[in-house]
């Protein structure tokens, strides 16, 4: 079993890639070590930390993401897309991928304290008419079948507004100042960070 | 530690996974290894299975329905729903057994960086669901070859390669410098010390165990892929840089029928039970048996295959860590100079006994196990094969080392000691053979040379290299590399 000692003298050479077939091997067994030690790291951080940190399960938060325009909201989850940065992010970035058009900034404020937007295939204007006001959502040509829901996300808040059937290329929300979620949203439309998704 | 280099993001995610989903040990490793690309021969197997199960499920959930803007979602609700609806979904069509560890998998290609590919994989099941029987094929390609693309650029940026594929490298490199070889996979154990003091005198101050470790991965490698498919096959099934298919498709399928765990991983959970599995409060093994069982454990099936090199990991590969620990701490015991010359290392033939003792310390616990049991009743299927005198005197003899047995724990009353002996008789029966399988290899060892020269032996040759690591100018002021 064991070789002469001159067998060990022999210095290592590195490896011909050219004509070896090793590089397959080498990356079988980096990878194999890679997920070996992914598997003790996992472990190590469970035994370190107790629970997840916002004790959401991805299926609920994408569930919820997807949620039908009418759908309740859900103040659990509401808060941890809140207080948690990554939980924020995440949830912002499922409803983009299924909305029909997103805004993440204003991008000038306009001439009054609202700023115009726009929202995918939508121009999105807040008219002041005396004591009423109204928020309007105007479909370029062309643009794709209508929305179901407005949703507003801003720093401290968000609002989800179910919207009527499109009348002649336009959608018209009359804000009712005793309803609260309207009044929200309108706040919400004030601040030029504040997000806008058409569900 | 090594594992401080594997993304943190990464880790988490998982972990949440691994949570939500209650995954089990089997299902975690399954995970991580989809995910770092640890499969073989070829890595993108996995994402072709998810993505024939998207494929499947999706078509199921829009058939006979116009197209419309909830079908994704309504995809996702079912893929993402309890595991037990996406196998009766996909029975008698699809391989079932991985199911739990795939869902896991679509949950992290779902929210992986913050979600950043999570519209991408909405359109691909889209397009999945939507593909027409005959276009379904093309589909399913197309769908995999994005996926694997996004893989392999995630693998990039998130796993450390350069250091493992650099001790790698010289390894294979190593081996193919030998003569005579048929094969580049092909090492004995003169081949391990060698590679280790070969690293030792290019002044790469490796763990005699972690190269020994080196080996067994590599030889679990070799094992699982015959070693021609996995030199000779693609390791990935699509070419990402131009979708270009490097191998047919149905290659990903073959041999994925459920088959037992792999011999290393009886040895891993062996080892992982006893770190974190014996049962509290009754004192089956002492903190040195459980220690020296772990040790030898981790040599995996090197413990029958190579019991020189389980010796040698046993005998020097403590004294190195002990090196390795007192660098690391700066104090505690003897100081390096007292170390290297391996005045400390338990020669082989002591080594031998005690785990012989160790191995006739397990029986009677396996005897007392069998008395502890008798009061349940025979409902132990693998006794049912036993001759009931041959099991009634076993008994007798438990009862008899259970009265003798000192320890803290054992003079509870018996009913209590059988709720937390008996639940662990079977990994006692693992590590048994375990042992008794590397004291046989050691028996087989003594016919080539008598035990304690080849001890002797080694210990001028490790004494050298460790003189050579410890104590050449600059050496022992720092601490040594990877532990693992």
């Amino acid at each position: 079993m064991t070789k002469p000692p001159d067998d060990r003298d022999q210095k290592p050479t590195p490896l011909q890639l050219k004509d070896d077939k090793s590089p397959a091997m080498l990356q079988h067994l980096v990878a194999e070590l890679n997920a070996r030690d992914l598997v003790t790291a996992m472990r190590d951080t469970r035994a370190e930390s107790t629970a997840s940190a916002t004790g959401i399960a991805n299926s609920e938060l994408i569930g919820y993401a997807l949620r039908g325009p009418g759908a309740p909201m859900d103040f659990r989850i509401e808060r941890a897309i809140r207080s948690d940065r990554t939980v924020g992010l995440r949830y912002r970035r499922m409803l983009q991928s299924s909305a029909i058009g997103y805004s993440e900034l204003a991008m000038a404020a306009g001439t009054g304290t609202y700023p115009s937007r726009r929202v995918g295939a939508f121009d999105l204007r807040v008219v002041e008419d005396g004591r009423d006001v109204f928020v309007v959502l105007s479909q370029s040509a062309g643009g794709p079948a209508g929305p179901q829901a407005l949703e507003a996300i801003g720093p401290d808040d968000s609002v989800r507004i179910p919207l009527s059937e499109a009348v002649r290329g336009h959608i018209q929300i009359a804000i009712d100042p005793a309803n609260g979620d309207l009044s929200r949203l309108l706040k919400l439309l004030g601040e030029a960070t504040t997000e806008l998704y058409l569900i | 530690m090594d594992v401080a280099q594997i993304d943190q993001q990464t880790i988490n995610e998982l972990n949440g996974i691994v949570e939500s989903r209650r995954l089990g040990a089997a299902d975690q490793k399954k995970l991580a290894n989809f995910v770092a690309g640890a499969i073989r021969p070829n890595r993108d197997r996995p994402v072709f299975d998810l993505v024939r199960i998207i494929a499947e499920i999706g078509a199921k959930v829009v058939a006979g329905k116009p197209p419309g803007r909830t079908d994704v979602d309504r995809c996702l609700a079912v893929l993402l729903g309890p595991v037990g609806a996406v196998v009766s979904n996909c029975k008698g069509k699809l391989p079932t057994h991985e199911i739990g560890p795939l869902m896991g998998f679509l949950e992290f290609l779902l929210m992986h960086s913050d979600c950043s590919y999570f519209a991408e994989m909405r359109r691909i099941i889209g397009e999945l669901a939507h593909a027409p029987a005959a276009g379904r094929e093309a589909a399913v390609k197309a769908a995999v070859s994005d996926i694997a693309s996004r893989l392999r650029a995630y693998r990039t940026e998130r796993f450390p390669v350069a250091r493992h594929e650099k001790v790698f490298r010289s390894l294979l490199g190593y081996l193919g410098t030998k003569p005579r070889r048929t094969s580049a996979i092909q090492f004995d154990d003169e081949d391990i010390v060698a590679f280790w003091d070969s690293q030792i005198r290019e002044g790469n101050r490796l763990l005699y165990r972690t190269v020994v470790k080196h080996f067994l991965t590599l030889e679990t490698v070799a094992a699982d892929v015959s070693a021609q498919r996995a030199m000779n096959d693609a390791v990935s099934l699509y070419d990402s840089d131009d979708g270009r298919v490097l191998a047919p498709v149905e290659m990903a399928t073959e041999n994925v029928e459920p088959i037992g765990d792999p011999i290393e991983l009886r040895y891993e959970a062996l080892v992982e039970f006893l770190r974190t599995g014996l049962p509290e409060g009754v004192k089956l093994l002492t903190g040195t048996e459980r220690d020296r069982l772990a040790d030898l454990a981790e040599c995996g099936p090197f413990t029958v295959s190579r019991p020189l090199t389980a010796l040698r990991y046993l005998s020097f590969g403590a004294v190195q860590s002990g090196i390795a620990n007192f660098l690391r701490r700066g104090s505690g015991g003897s100081d390096v100079a007292g170390r290297v010359d391996c005045g400390d290392a338990t020669a082989y033939p002591d080594v031998e006994k005690g785990y012989v003792k160790l191995a006739d310390h397990l029986s009677k616990l396996l005897l007392i196990s069998a008395f502890l049991a008798a009061p349940a009743g025979n409902d132990n299927p693998a006794l049912a094969s036993v001759e009931p005198d041959a099991l009634a005197e076993a008994r007798r003899e438990g009862q008899g080392f259970l009265k003798r047995l000192k320890r803290e724990g054992f003079d509870e009353a018996p009913d209590v000691l059988a709720r937390s002996v008996v639940p662990v008789a079977g990994e006692l029966v693992q590590i048994r053979e375990v042992v008794q399988g590397f004291i046989g290899g050691v028996g087989n060892l003594q016919r080539g040379a008598e035990l304690n020269s080849r001890f002797i032996d080694d210990k001028v040759r490790f004494a050298a290299a460790f003189r050579a690591a410890y104590l050449a100018p600059g050496g022992a002021s720092t601490v040594p590399g990877a532990s693992s």
